[in-house]
């Protein structure tokens, strides 16, 4: 039987400032550590476009439906704050101001800045390949779990380490999470070759340092020339520490060589820091770093359960404005960003909602397991409308999220870099009180060079909605669905010409692109 | 594969329907952290398949062999070994005799763990092979070096290891010397030629970096920050002399890094160094009187706290947090736990018997006043034993820090409870929801039930029985202690009800009144002592998984050679790995 033909975008070619660079330094030069550095400011000194970012947020405990999904002509005629759940949005005309909708903030100028509705893409339908809390380690490695474990590398790790796209910047990728350092699969969204988690930083300063460390203005000569010397140590400690890698790895068999692969990848980007930092970005003015009046110096009390909860609303805010900074200044390409609740049942005397939404400080047990939505029966007729009463408050802390999101691409934009970012945001789970990762609210949100159509709301054909007694998300009638498709979208985006990413029960839940995002 | 379909129940107050093709609730925890979730499913070695979902008995082990002469794939496969943050932390300070621990200092991410996994605890040990150097570590690593140095800078401890008569024109004979003595002991072997040559005496080396236009102090500076970076340093390796292939054992050398992170978490002393050069390692009597000497030292016990503690999920008591509506006593108790944990582990196995037994029937703790408040007895003080014997509460599964860390927050939680038994203390595997396409909804709190209550739509739903029938007798056994291990016979105005019945096919089969009962039939159980077996072989091979499962099975036909009253003593189980040729022979994987 013939291979069925599979379409894939053609490979962004060379620019031509990329060509000419090329050619004047030589195919030879291309081995060199720094080429793609060098390379990359040759073009944008032409004038070529960036080069694109991905940034991942992963937000817990899933979607209030009734506040986010489309309201178009076909959905249930239930009333809601005086209006229904059904209304005349479509893909390409829809509505996001109507009172409590959780996507407010992508149409809100009045707060920041600009409506950006237009740069925004969401997708209902999408399924994860795990349910339950651990699924955050399903979402960009698009594979089930096993022990807690995907059995593959992430999106982002896939395409920054191995595939490269992080080789020019002096941070490969930046992995970032609030509250929670513990590398358990709930709370993970970044995983090398093989399904091994990546260290994640939790404080501010940590993070901080380990973008901007090593700046030092040009005209800083004493400051310079320390530079240059702890650059030449720095160095000759990689050179070691490389040729001590690669004697070792030499030794291995080639399934222990991923161990020696990964820590020489570590090491590269090391270098980079090392090196004289440079600004390459369209806007890179280095942020003042924040001091032990800002947040907590001890990296203990940021800790979930640890008197941590109450500066995740200000942690997250930083690191939001950090991945806009870092990728501004074009210090990485790649950053994922796990968010946490709302502060969790606060310690004896603290307010119990610090941030004035009039939730109940126990999230998790209160609201997403309050969460009761319509359901369906196994014939697909509407069985239940659900309790509204517990729609808005789980609602509640998507907007927050969602303003997060606003915010970032309020700051890319006013540092000139929301163009090339590609954002991708979506919780492990759909319905929270169900433990679902079917139906996961996906939005994708991005500038001009993004090769998605934005300004669209899609809803795929074959759904599994749940709660419904019989549908099942990993019913091979679903796969059309599967997240994984979505990654090799992305991939693609990025010039990665792969045509199916994770694992799933088979190829139809892996290969292919998801259709109607270009 | 079987189809399983899956339902959503919906609960209301008044009770609960079942939709029509039957399937399972299940209660998955209300912590907000990710591990609340359903932790997939193990591959948990026990004889039987991992994915089956019933209670499935450990089966006895496949490879056949005695001891010496097990069969070439069961032994466990070279490789390299990345040191966990604790071993790291001992490495550097018996390097440089620093006091700090950088691994703490310095936040370096936490170890990935394999092993046995229930939520909300995770995977248990942290020795694992699997472990990697990431770009936040390698970053933090170089942070560390560089903050060791400067320590040891200032205190004159690198002068002393690296003196030098004539620094200026006599710097790279110092290096030289320095790197031959430090180096050996920081890379745990004699250094190579081409290491020496890329650290000293080529033009370009690390210490010509550092010192030419600059000072030799400079130069040996730098050496010492690229030493605590090396491969060398940061990896254990299991590769046999050079050029081994197929089966072969480990160097002389090897063995002692072996034999010292195993038992101490640390790098070799000088006497294990002796006598690893006197090949005394070589012989399983030599290898024996190192290993009982090294277990009786400040670190060998202490390591064996540690992994006690890991094995049973609660070495991060002191981390967890309670409703402080239903809980406001437990933060302030919960590092007395973790206390408690250390201390009556370290008192059974060094003062006690050592056994499996009396860790888990103990009639006496070490707690202080505000934990022996808890359990309703009187504290007998800082580090004696507190005895039990008034109170219903036995061994370490009735201390506060497995009754907490296995829990909600807000409430006692019989599966997590029965999980982490089945899946740690008996070997019995048991399938993870997701893993069977299972979606667990989330039962409301209902003010008029037990959690017992709550939990039987388990066992009245045929879909659930099959696996949680056996799970849940396990939990509910405990369930005469809340959620932070307080002791309770009402709750909700209801009496407690503690009586349960396990019929797995297993000798745990029985009928048992409450949880002295269960605990007194886990210890007497052979299936719990050979799952002992199997995490003291987990914790120690440093793997878990489908590759290892020949070499543990193997472990486990040795072990059964040991005489009866050796089998249940932890110290004894660790000392026969030690002694066996699966401790000391590898394979080309």
């Amino acid at each position: 039987m013939k291979a069925p033909r599979i379409l894939v975008p053609a490979p962004q070619p060379l620019s031509r400032s990329r060509r000419s660079f090329l050619r004047a330094v030589g195919v030879g030069a291309t081995a060199l550590p720094f080429y793609k550095l060098l390379e990359d400011s040759f073009a944008q000194a032409a004038g070529d476009p960036l080069s694109l970012k991905l940034v991942t947020i992963s937000h817990p405990h899933g979607m209030a439906a009734e506040y986010w999904e489309m309201r178009t002509p076909a959905q249930p005629d239930i009333p809601l704050d005086g209006r229904s759940l059904r209304g005349t949005d479509s893909e390409t005309s829809f509505d996001i101001k109507y009172p409590n909708c959780s996507l407010q903030p992508f149409d809100d100028p009045a707060t920041y800045g600009k409506s950006f509705k237009d740069r925004t893409l969401t997708v209902e339908g999408l399924d994860n390949a795990a349910d339950g809390h651990d699924a955050v380690a399903s979402i960009l490695t698009g594979s089930p779990l096993t022990g807690g474990k995907p059995a593959n590398s992430s999106l982002d790790q896939f395409l920054a380490v191995e595939k490269g796209l992080g080789a020019a910047t002096r941070k490969s990728n930046l992995v970032l999470d609030v509250g929670m350092p513990d590398l358990t699969p709930g709370h993970t969204l970044s995983y090398s070759a093989g399904g091994v988690g990546i260290g994640k930083i939790i404080s501010p300063f940590e993070a901080f340092d380990y973008v901007f460390s090593g700046f030092v203005p040009q005209g800083d000569g004493a400051g310079q020339a320390a530079l240059k010397r702890r650059s030449a140590l720095g160095q000759s400690v990689i050179d070691y520490v490389r040729d001590d890698c690669n004697r070792l790895r030499g030794r291995l068999a080639p399934v222990e060589q991923k161990k020696m692969d990964q820590h020489l990848a570590s090491l590269r980007d090391l270098e980079k820091s090392f090196g004289a930092m440079s600004t390459t970005g369209p806007s890179c003015t280095p942020p003042v770093r924040p001091t032990g009046s800002d947040f907590p110096t001890d990296v203990n009390k940021l800790r979930a359960f640890n008197g941590g909860e109450l500066t995740y609303d200000k942690v997250t805010t930083f690191f939001i404005d950090l991945i806009a900074q870092a990728f501004a200044c074009d210090i990485t390409r790649f950053a994922t960003l796990v968010m946490n609740d709302l502060p969790w049942d606060s310690p004896a005397g603290a307010t119990m909602d610090a941030l004035g939404f009039g939730l109940p400080s126990d999230f998790h047990n209160l609201v997403a397991h309050k969460y009761q939505t319509r359901n369906y029966s196994w014939e697909g007729k509407l069985a239940g409308q659900g309790d509204a009463a517990t729609w808005l408050p789980l609602a509640k802390y998507n907007k927050y999220v969602y303003g997060k999101v606003a915010r970032l691409m309020q700051k890319l934009d006013a540092l000139g870099a929301l163009d090339s970012v590609l954002i991708y945001v979506t919780s492990e789970m759909g319905n929270p009180n169900a433990h679902s990762g079917a139906s996961v609210p996906t939005l994708l949100a991005g500038g001009v060079n993004v090769p998605f159509r934005f300004g669209r709301r899609l809803k795929l054909s074959v759904d599994c909605w749940t709660p419904n007694d019989s549908c099942m998300a990993r019913d091979p009638k679903y796969a059309s669905g599967a997240n994984n498709h979505l990654l090799v979208s992305i991939a693609q985006a990025f010039g990665v010409n792969i045509n199916s990413f994770g694992k799933g029960p088979d190829s139809t839940f892996t290969t292919r692109p998801l259709a109607g995002l270009t | 594969m079987m189809r399983r379909s899956r339902i959503l129940v919906e609960i209301t107050g008044a009770g609960f329907a079942l939709a029509v093709w039957g399937g399972c609730v299940g209660n998955v925890g209300s912590t907000s952290t990710g591990a609340a979730g359903a932790g997939a499913g193990g591959i948990v070695v026990s004889g039987s398949g991992g994915s089956a979902g019933s209670g499935a008995p450990s089966g006895s082990g496949g490879a056949t062999g005695a001891a010496g002469s097990s069969p070439t794939s069961a032994y466990i496969p070279a490789r390299i070994r990345r040191l966990t943050n604790a071993e790291y932390d001992a490495s550097v300070q018996a390097l440089l005799g620093t006091g700090m621990a950088p691994s703490v200092q310095f936040s370096f991410p936490p170890d990935a763990r394999q092993g046995p996994t229930n939520s909300p605890a995770g995977p248990a040990f942290s020795v694992n092979d699997a472990q990697r150097v990431d770009p936040v570590l390698a970053d933090k690593l170089d942070t560390a070096a560089q903050a060791l140095v400067t320590e040891a800078r200032a205190s004159g401890k690198l002068t002393a290891l690296a003196p030098c008569a004539n620094p200026t024109s006599g710097g790279e004979a110092c290096a030289k010397t320095f790197v031959l003595s430090f180096g050996a002991k920081a890379y745990r072997r004699a250094l190579t030629d081409e290491e020496v040559t890329g650290l000293v005496s080529s033009p370009t080396s690390v210490y010509h970096v550092g010192a030419d236009g600059y000072t030799h102090d400079d130069g040996i500076d730098v050496l010492t920050r690229v030493l605590l970076q090396s491969a060398a340093f940061l990896y254990v390796t299991e590769l046999g002399a050079p050029g081994a292939a197929g089966a072969f054992a480990l160097t002389a050398g090897e063995i002692a890094n072996a034999l010292a992170y195993l038992l101490t978490s640390g790098p070799p002393d000088d006497m294990l160094l002796a006598n690893a050069a006197s090949g005394l390692l070589a012989t399983p009597d030599g290898r024996e009187q190192e290993a009982r000497r090294l277990l009786a030292t400040p670190a060998g016990r202490a390591r064996f706290v540690r992994v006690v503690r890991e094995w049973l999920g609660i070495d991060d008591v002191a981390y967890r947090e309670k409703a402080q509506s239903v809980y406001p006593a437990f933060a302030s108790v919960s590092q007395s736990m973790e206390n408690e944990s250390r201390a009556f582990i370290d008192e059974v196995l060094n003062n006690g018997t050592g056994t499996l037994a009396e860790l888990l029937t103990a009639d006496w703790t070490i707690a202080d006043a505000p934990l022996a408040a808890i359990y309703g007895v009187t504290s007998a003080g800082a580090g004696k034993r507190t005895s039990l014997a008034s109170v219903k509460r036995r061994g370490i599964l009735n201390q506060g820090a497995f009754l907490s860390v296995f829990a909600n927050s807000n409430s006692s939680h019989p599966v997590f409870r029965g999980v982490a038994l089945m899946r740690r203390i008996a070997c019995l595997s048991t399938a993870d929801p997701g893993a069977l396409g299972i979606v667990v909804s989330f039962p409301a709190a209902d003010a008029s039930k037990t959690t017992r209550a709550r939990f039987d739509a388990h066992t009245a739903d045929p879909g659930c029985a099959s696996c949680h029938t056996t799970i849940d007798a396990f939990g509910f056994a405990l369930e005469n202690f809340d959620g932070m291990g307080r002791m309770r016979t009402t709750e909700n105005n209801l009496p407690v009800d503690t009586k349960v019945t396990l019929s797995a096919g297993t000798d745990l089969d029985g009928t048992y009144a409450d949880s002295t009962e269960l605990v007194a039939a886990l210890a007497g159980s052979a299936l719990v002592k050979t799952c002992l077996a199997r995490q003291i072989f987990r914790s120690s091979a440093a793997r878990s998984d489908a590759t290892i499962e020949s070499v543990e099975n193997a472990f486990v036909e040795i072990w059964k050679q040991l005489p009866a009253n050796q089998q249940g003593r932890l110290a004894d189980v660790l000392v026969a790995y030690v002694r066996s040729s699966l401790f000391v022979q590898r394979r080309t994987p």
